[in-house]
């Protein structure tokens, strides 16, 4: 007799999850360390954030940031760029600088054995950059080539233009171009990094095989005698329109797709509708289960995926929903969405429906970070929020509360057709007239420039 | 009577070491328990992929894949996904030239659910034609999606294994032609699960917080009593020897600016010469300090992207570089420091330092797959499927580390050949009106 069960064996059960301890100290002069220990990979993660983001630059020179990152660890005054590289390379470790809309992100991982040339290295990067005027011009030329590339892609393209378009004119909605990266200089980068890379404003995170103790050792040792005072200069940036229900039509020569988004601005991180938001969105468009990869892929086959997701900063955000489809049936799978908006405002979701997106969205977390990298991403991202050690399971909480009233509420609150920006990437040919269906259509080209 | 057998001993195993089992019907099993979080990876291979379709049926493996997901006997349409995701879990599939993996990570109290999935889409397929039909249009929407709209794509993804192969099996794309999509049926389906959807075609692995002895009586349980199946056509390569260079020029309406691939024929994994040509890839490719981006990026600065790098297939395997030229470059300047370099490692040894450096990074290399469970499972699956030996995943890395530059040089002068490569010259013909 078979022993196999014909109903799915599952576990009701909820496991509990605690976030990893984490040991904060702060250096005298103000910058903030963290520690979280684990001993099973022989491996340390570096994880280190500046607030420097999107409103400390002049749109003029949109592209600084993504500049001074990919500098920094291109010469010290202590070694050139080649010795970097060959000495991260032959300890077969990492070291990298990323550029956030809220923040600069300097991060490495190497062995154990590593651990104090992690150190070593990371400080002179973030304390001791020469910003070489040679680096910077072959840096610029290759950025400035990079745009043609990312030009060639679709979905860089619209999400270019959803973010465009729910941004402007908050400093989240700048964007580089051939001309304001030609126009950043050395002084420049030497600006803003002396203005914003202070150890007042930077946190360390440091992850894995290590003691909290070493790790304060270590830094205190390499990152001690750092000084330089904070800005205190914070400019109050302006909120983002409130668009209209407006189509953008990217034209894309010969495309063999029209890749579709749509969206609507939102809130900032903090807001009190955040976890609200994160179900309505789960709901609607997360994964695989999702109410509209289910629709328009599983049932319609216009699509291989069809989703939403929410792309919340600091100051503001925004939720969209994106599909690639064949040309023949962009209208069919618009008004599938618009049909799927609708029916999240006007009608209250199955309770079912909201546990599941709950058990996935709360269960799913230790999954998600599983790793000790991952760990200590989010233990970084909690740290320049300012948040409390309690902040993750606060939220996770948060979730457990939130009601099929509450997913109406979102829905109705930020879910609006009527005032929703449309990017479709293209070829326009005759898909202007069929867009017009939907809405006033604008045709831009692969620079987001009106066509004329 | 046993239903299984027990190679390894049978009590409870510290976090780390590997368990392997195998039931009556074949179904090879490998656990590794892993207790820092309270997570399990759920893993499993049909060694099955592109190479194993016959001609006329490109596209199938991945199409099949598919499949997988529309509903066996006790698992509706779409289910899958939704009860996985229901329990907080992540599940995903994949097809490539060799092989098929289907996996679950879910929270470790979750165990039987994932088991349980795999074991009803193991035991049968509940298709209908219009759920075959939907399949088809995602599946060409993912082509459109990935190749046909992007660009490079078409010569990643289909024209360099077209080009570079004489052999059927690794000669056609994963994804398959448009055509041979249309020709798919929904008997093909149910054939193709019959021959290789079978236990003896398979390997689970499940690497997480997990009592080895309970795990491997549900896994009994549930997929115990699937019959074993018939024997698997063997894939016969038959690749004849490359004697002369190939060249083709492939116009690209996507592409922003021109590129090349030179793309040289190696052995399979597995070969000693493979080991040695890793070493290789990692001075030539891997890193800012690298001889070849030193050359292309920082020195002659006329490529503004490179990169290289080995394929790890069973069969006969291929070593890419791929570059994109920077506006003004000619492509002879290329060829010309490409060939200047693979003269330099075919005739020099390589130092002592630049040898430490790739064996520090083969190190490194190894600490980071061990960080997340899926990624255990699915190296165990690897060395499994094809080798019969889990236990590679710790001492693969000796492998690495006994590579001598004699050994490089070696092999190097045997594949590194004009004679043993192509190169597609990549136009871009969208930017020339």
């Amino acid at each position: 007799m078979t022993k196999v069960p014909v109903r799915p064996p599952i576990d009701d059960t909820q496991l509990g999850y605690r976030f990893p301890v984490m040991h904060h100290s702060t250096l005298d002069n103000g910058m903030a360390l963290t520690c979280i220990q684990r001993r099973d990979i022989p491996k340390i993660y570096f994880r280190m954030g500046f607030k420097l983001g999107d409103r400390h630059i002049d749109p003029a020179l949109s592209g600084l940031t993504d500049l001074l990152a990919r500098v920094l660890k291109k010469g010290t005054l202590d070694r050139s760029r080649e010795e970097i590289a060959s000495a991260v390379d032959f300890r077969g470790g990492y070291i990298g600088a990323l550029s956030g809309a809220d923040a600069l992100y300097v991060f490495g991982e190497f062995l154990t054995e590593f651990a104090e040339f992690g150190f070593e290295l990371l400080s002179e990067i973030v304390r001791r950059p020469l910003f070489d005027e040679s680096i910077l011009a072959k840096e610029k030329e290759r950025m400035i080539a990079d745009l043609q590339n990312e030009r060639s892609s679709p979905a860089y393209l619209g999400q270019m233009q959803i973010v465009r378009a729910l941004y402007t004119p908050h400093p989240y909605s700048y964007q580089k171009n051939e001309e304001t990266v030609a126009a950043v200089t050395r002084d420049h980068l030497i600006d803003l990094h002396q203005r914003r890379c202070r150890p007042a404003d930077a946190t360390l995170v440091i992850g894995g095989d290590i003691e909290p103790q070493e790790a304060e050792r270590l830094s205190e040792r390499y990152f001690g005698k750092w000084q330089g005072d904070p800005d205190t200069r914070e400019a109050e940036p302006l909120p983002p329109n409130a668009p209209q229900r407006r189509i953008y039509l990217i034209h894309r020569p010969g495309a063999q797709q029209v890749n579709l988004m749509l969206g609507n601005p939102l809130f900032e991180r903090t807001h009190a509708d955040y976890e609200a938001m994160v179900l309505t969105n789960k709901i609607l468009g997360g994964g695989g289960s999702g109410r509209l990869f289910l629709k328009l892929r599983e049932e319609k086959g216009y699509t291989y995926g069809a989703y939403s997701s929410l792309d919340v900063h600091r100051e503001y955000g925004a939720w969209y929903a994106q599909a690639d489809t064949r040309p023949e049936v962009v209208s069919a799978a618009l008004s599938l969405f618009f049909e799927e908006f609708e029916k999240m405002r006007s009608t209250p979701v199955a309770k079912d429906e909201l546990d599941s997106a709950r058990r996935y969205v709360v269960g799913v977390f230790p999954l998600r970070n599983e790793a000790p990298s991952s760990i200590a991403n989010l233990a970084l991202w909690q740290r320049l929020y300012g948040f409390p050690d309690s902040y993750w399971e606060e939220h996770l909480r948060r979730l457990e509360a939130i009601s099929v009233a509450d997913v109406q509420r979102a829905s109705d609150t930020y879910i609006r057709p009527d005032n929703m920006s449309i990017v479709a990437v293209g070829d326009a040919g005759n898909l202007a007239a069929e867009l017009g269906a939907f809405g006033e259509v604008e045709i831009l080209n692969e620079r987001l420039e009106a066509e004329k | 009577m046993t239903e299984y057998t027990v190679n390894q001993p049978a009590h409870e195993t510290e976090d780390g070491q590997i368990a392997r089992f195998q039931l009556a019907n074949g179904l090879r099993i490998v656990m590794m328990k892993s207790a820092v979080v309270p997570v399990v990876a759920v893993d499993i291979w049909y060694h099955v992929g592109s190479k194993n379709e016959e001609r006329g049926k490109s596209g199938f493996a991945h199409l099949f894949e598919h499949m997988m997901f529309e509903g066996s006997a006790n698992v509706g349409k779409s289910e899958h996904m939704r009860l996985i995701s229901d329990v907080g879990g992540t599940c995903n599939a994949s097809t490539s030239k060799d092989r098929t993996n289907y996996f679950q990570v879910v929270p470790a109290n979750q165990i039987k659910l994932a088991l349980w999935l795999e074991a009803d889409r193991m035991r049968s397929l509940a298709i209908t034609p219009e759920n075959f039909e939907n399949q088809r249009d995602t599946v060409k929407e993912e082509r459109r999606m990935r190749i046909d709209n992007a660009p490079y794509a078409p010569v990643f993804y289909e024209k360099l294994d077209e080009f570079a192969y004489e052999s059927w099996p690794y000669k056609h794309s994963i994804m398959g032609s448009m055509d041979d999509l249309d020709r798919a049926s929904v008997d093909d389906v149910k054939a193709f699960h019959d021959l290789y959807y079978q236990p003896g075609n398979a390997v689970l692995a499940v690497v997480g917080d997990i009592q080895i002895q309970e795990t491997l009586k549900i896994i009994q349980d549930y997929f115990g009593d699937i019959p074993a199946g018939a024997a698997i056509p063997p894939v016969h390569f038959d690749e004849p020897e490359q004697t002369e260079e190939k060249r083709l020029v492939w116009q690209d309406p996507f592409a922003p600016l021109p590129a090349v691939t030179f793309t040289y024929r190696t052995p399979a994994y597995g070969s000693a010469d493979y080991y040695s040509l890793e070493v290789a890839e990692k001075i030539l490719c891997d890193g800012e300090s690298s001889r070849l981006y030193r050359r292309f990026i920082e020195t002659d600065r006329s490529l503004l992207h490179f990169q290289g790098g080995m394929d790890n297939r069973i069969g006969p395997g291929l070593f890419n570089f791929f570059g994109q030229l920077k506006p003004g470059t000619e492509l002879p300047v290329v060829e010309q420091a490409l060939g200047e370099e693979v003269e330099r490692i075919c005739n020099e040894l390589l130092s002592d330092e630049e040898l430490q450096k790739a064996r520090n990074q083969f190190r490194a290399d190894f600490v980071s797959r061990l960080e997340r469970n899926y990624d255990k499972a699915d190296q165990l699956c690897f060395y499994t499927t094809f080798f019969d030996e889990p236990e590679l995943l710790y001492t693969e890395l000796d492998r690495l580390l006994q590579v001598t530059p004699e050994m490089v040089r070696s092999a190097a002068q045997t594949y590194f050949r004009q004679t043993n490569r192509s190169v597609i010259e990549i136009e871009a013909a969208g930017r020339q009106q």
